[in-house]
């Protein structure tokens, strides 16, 4: 990342990932949920970025490119759902209210 | 270029557009029709995949090769067989909508690109578009409680997973400066030592896709989802996109990271052992059927990557040969599930099986020859399966893993065989409502194929030798 | 020098939102947070040359994606009483993260051209190609064609999946049919009657009532009866 050594980047990729993962395990609440794995998400597109510049390539600008694109249509799809689910129920809380248990 | 190379997923593709336009513009309900069209694709474009070239095009992202070819064939089977079944599910339920046709194609189109997947950016928008339609596929039934948890749960786990093989996609393309197979291959034999990074990247990567397979321990959501999803759907699920996942683990651990060998190899028998023994001890205490056959896919996942931690072209056989038996038995069993109705209502415990012995003598059989078939009796289709994945982890000097599936196909035994004790020996409840003529067709053409595998063995595994073949180039 | 002090300051701030978005008790500080890290983001895209995606990551994901989650938490009614307390609650934290976007903006916009060494890194495999934008167009529709057709796909099933999971046809709403308007003749709705002096139209059955049972054209047949005025007739 230009002046800036691409291991440091790497380093920044790899705390977000960790606490969009963390959310992810940790928080209860869907909506928390998918924000933090918009996060991790967010960080991989960062790591990507900094691979590319490190080799002198654009593929891990295009990488990014088609993350940014399917994180937006995983996201819709994942909002229609936890739409869905609410007119159904009336918690988020996705450990409330479990029907398929066994 | 050659961009005839992707015919088949091109055709695919636009006959789905074609299939969504007609859907949308027909004023009567289309879905039957629809149904039937997206079949007459599926048909179509299976006899291009045969007809179609092999070589690296679309700027080395997309190859066609023996092995794609292969794996393409059995999702393609995999997929029209859950349509087949969804047709009928899809009316007597109530939510026959001309999508889900359409979104069926789509994820078929997904694990297609998986399969002839060359550069891991291929991988992972593959492996998007085929999870996508499923999510949605999953909560179809979106006016009962269960299907819509399935898929938003199915969702949550499974787009973390994506993150997962993702974030391992970006360390492997940080380490190596490059996400083609044969730039990674040739980056990882010249180096003498590998990167930390870049074993870390692979973890990452098998991560992913075990998440996906539903190997242990990533396997948490699959007894849900499969209970909660409708049955049909289901199907396909345990099918084609656990065939996709599995073509992506072949190709790249036998591919660019195949000089790695050592450092993943350990990892694979782990997930292979625990799945095994997990499938089989977990589904002792089960009473649904949708949930047993969920711990039975675990299991089958088990076996199969047994082939894969031989790490030799035996072992690959092995493993390309008892994904296709896997793909028909489970169908089957699919099937007989479907027909599971009374009064217009669909029923799933084990204990509903009752004295089908009596009142539905073929279905009882076709029910009987599949948990006989993935116990692995002789001579049906789940013995030869057995049979090369245990003789290939042999041979690699894995003798562990080989007691560990024998152990866990005695335990195994049991719950397949008390399915078969309920239908033939206890007291006849009431008879299911007569199944369609589609569904009887998928239950006792699979029972064929199970029974009869050992005709079609040849051709098969001539097939998946030649597909094992191009892995190790 | 200034590179590095740029990137230090994204990457802290973009760390502390990070850890905010995963740690809010509040959906709509935790959206807030997730555009100051997309901002962030997109600030050390601008330090590594990567311009275009950069403006993408503002327009699609800032502009998108947040806007659709904030969406979501208004319609699911997540802490309905404590939104509803109005404006001063969130305006300290509004406030705090439009601060640090300024402080970034400015920052950004005198630190983008401190490293022309790394504005060519990208352009490696394109030659010919004079900025970062046209390079990634000429990847992105030439090389990698398959991928973004392939996008395009992922989008589409996106998009029905939206539609089949949400969108719902109910009997009751109301809905404009064209050719059921046009096919209406005077006679399927209007009812000719005719008064006597003094009589009055509740004792001929009101204006309201049913009129003809047929059930083959229930649409066409509004329960409206509309009398001609003896008066004006004599």
């Amino acid at each position: 990342m230009g002046a800036v050594a691409p291991a440091n980047a790497i380093l920044l990729a790899a705390i977000l990932f960790g606490l969009g993962l963390a959310g992810v395990l940790i928080r209860r609440n869907l909506i928390f949920m998918l924000m933090s794995i918009e996060v991790m998400l967010n960080a991989t597109g960062l790591a990507f970025v900094a691979g590319g510049a490190r080799w002198g390539q654009a593929d891990g600008q295009v990488m990014f490119l088609l993350v940014l694109t399917l994180a937006a249509a995983e996201i819709s799809v994942g909002l229609a759902l936890i739409l869905l689910l609410q007119t159904r129920r009336p918690t988020l809380d996705s450990d409330v209210g479990n029907r398929l248990k066994g | 270029m050659n961009w005839t190379l992707a015919l088949p997923e091109i055709v695919l593709s636009v006959s789905g557009l074609a299939i969504l336009v007609f859907g949308v513009l027909q004023r009567r309900d289309p879905t039957q029709v629809c149904s039937l069209l997206t079949l007459a694709a599926f048909v179509l474009t299976g006899v291009l995949v045969l007809l179609a070239p092999d070589g690296i095009g679309y700027n080395s992202v997309f190859v066609g090769d023996d092995f794609a070819r292969y794996m393409k064939i059995l999702s393609l089977a995999g997929a029209a067989l859950s349509l087949i079944l969804s047709m009928d599910y899809n009316r007597r339920e109530g939510i026959g909508r001309f999508e889900f046709p359409v979104l069926l194609l789509f994820s078929t189109v997904g694990t297609m690109v998986m399969a002839s997947s060359e550069n891991l950016m291929t991988l992972y928008i593959g492996l998007e578009l085929q999870s996508l339609a499923i999510y949605i596929l999953c909560a179809f039934d979106r006016d009962r409680l269960g299907s819509a948890e399935a898929g938003l749960k199915y969702f949550v786990l499974g787009s973390l997973a994506s993150g997962l093989l993702l974030y391992g996609v970006s360390l492997v393309f940080g380490f190596a400066g490059t996400m083609e197979y044969r730039g990674l291959q040739a980056a990882l034999s010249a180096s003498a030592e590998i990167p930390t990074g870049l074993v870390i990247g692979i973890v990452f990567i098998i991560v992913g896709l075990a998440f996906k397979v539903s190997a242990v321990p990533f396997h948490m959501w699959t007894p849900d989802v499969y209970q909660g999803a409708p049955p049909p759907v289901t199907s396909f699920m345990a099918g084609a996109p656990k065939i996709a996942a599995f073509a992506l683990l072949l190709r790249v651990m036998a591919g660019p990271f195949g000089t790695a060998s050592h450092q993943w190899q350990l990892l694979i028998e782990l997930i292979s052992m625990a799945s095994m023994l997990f499938g089989a001890l977990a589904a002792i205490p089960q009473t649904s059927i949708k949930r047993l056959m969920a711990y039975s896919s675990i299991g089958h996942m088990g076996y199969a990557l047994m082939g894969l931690a031989a790490a030799t072209p035996a072992g690959m056989r092995g493993t390309l040969i008892y994904l296709a038996v896997y793909l028909f038995m489970n169908a089957g069993t699919f099937a007989v599930i479907v027909a599971m109705r009374r009064r217009g209502r669909p029923v799933e415990r084990i204990a509903d099986l009752a004295g089908l012995g009596r009142t539905d003598p073929g279905l009882a059989l076709a029910m009987a020859i599949f948990m006989f078939s993935m116990i692995g009796v002789p001579p049906l289709s789940g013995f030869f399966g057995k049979l090369l994945v245990f003789s290939a982890a042999l041979q690699a000097g894995l003798p562990v893993l080989v007691v560990v599936g024998i152990v866990s196909s005695v335990i195994g035994a049991y719950y397949y065989l008390r399915v078969v004790k309920v239908m033939y020996f206890d007291v006849a409840t009431a008879a299911f409502d007569r199944p369609a003529a589609s569904v009887s067709l998928v239950s006792a053409g699979m029972g064929l194929v199970t029974g009869l595998f050992i005709l079609l063995l040849g051709p098969v595994s001539s097939a998946a030798q030649a597909a094992a073949a191009v892995l190790f180039r | 020098m200034i590179t590095q002090i740029v990137f230090w300051f994204f990457a802290v701030v973009l760390i502390g939102s990070a850890v905010m978005v995963v740690s809010a008790r509040n959906p709509v500080h935790s959206v807030l947070f997730l555009i100051l890290a997309f901002f962030n983001a997109a600030g050390l895209f601008l330090i590594a040359g990567a311009e275009f995606l950069a403006m993408i990551l503002v327009i699609a994901y800032v502009g998108a994606v947040a806007v659709l989650f904030l969406f979501v938490v208004m319609m699911l009614d997540v802490n309905f009483s404590q939104l509803r307390e109005g404006l001063q609650r969130y305006f300290p934290v509004g406030a705090a993260v439009g601060l640090v976007l300024f402080v970034e903006l400015a920052l950004s916009a005198s630190a983008w051209r401190i490293a022309p060494n790394v504005r060519d890194l990208p352009h490696a495999r394109v030659p010919g190609a004079s900025s970062n934008t046209e390079a990634l167009g000429e990847l992105i529709y030439t090389h990698y064609v398959f991928l973004f057709q392939a996008c395009g796909l992922v989008l589409l099933v996106a998009m029905i999946g939206a539609i089949v999971l949400t969108l719902r046809d109910r009997p009751s709403a109301k809905r404009q049919d064209v050719a059921v308007q046009h096919a209406r003749v005077p006679a399927d709705t209007l009812q000719m009657m005719t008064l006597g002096l003094g009589e009055s139209t509740t004792g001929n059955g009101g204006f309201r009532r049913p009129i003809g049972k047929s059930a083959e054209k229930p649409v066409s047949r509004p329960a409206l009866v509309i009398e001609n005025s003896p008066d004006r007739e004599g």
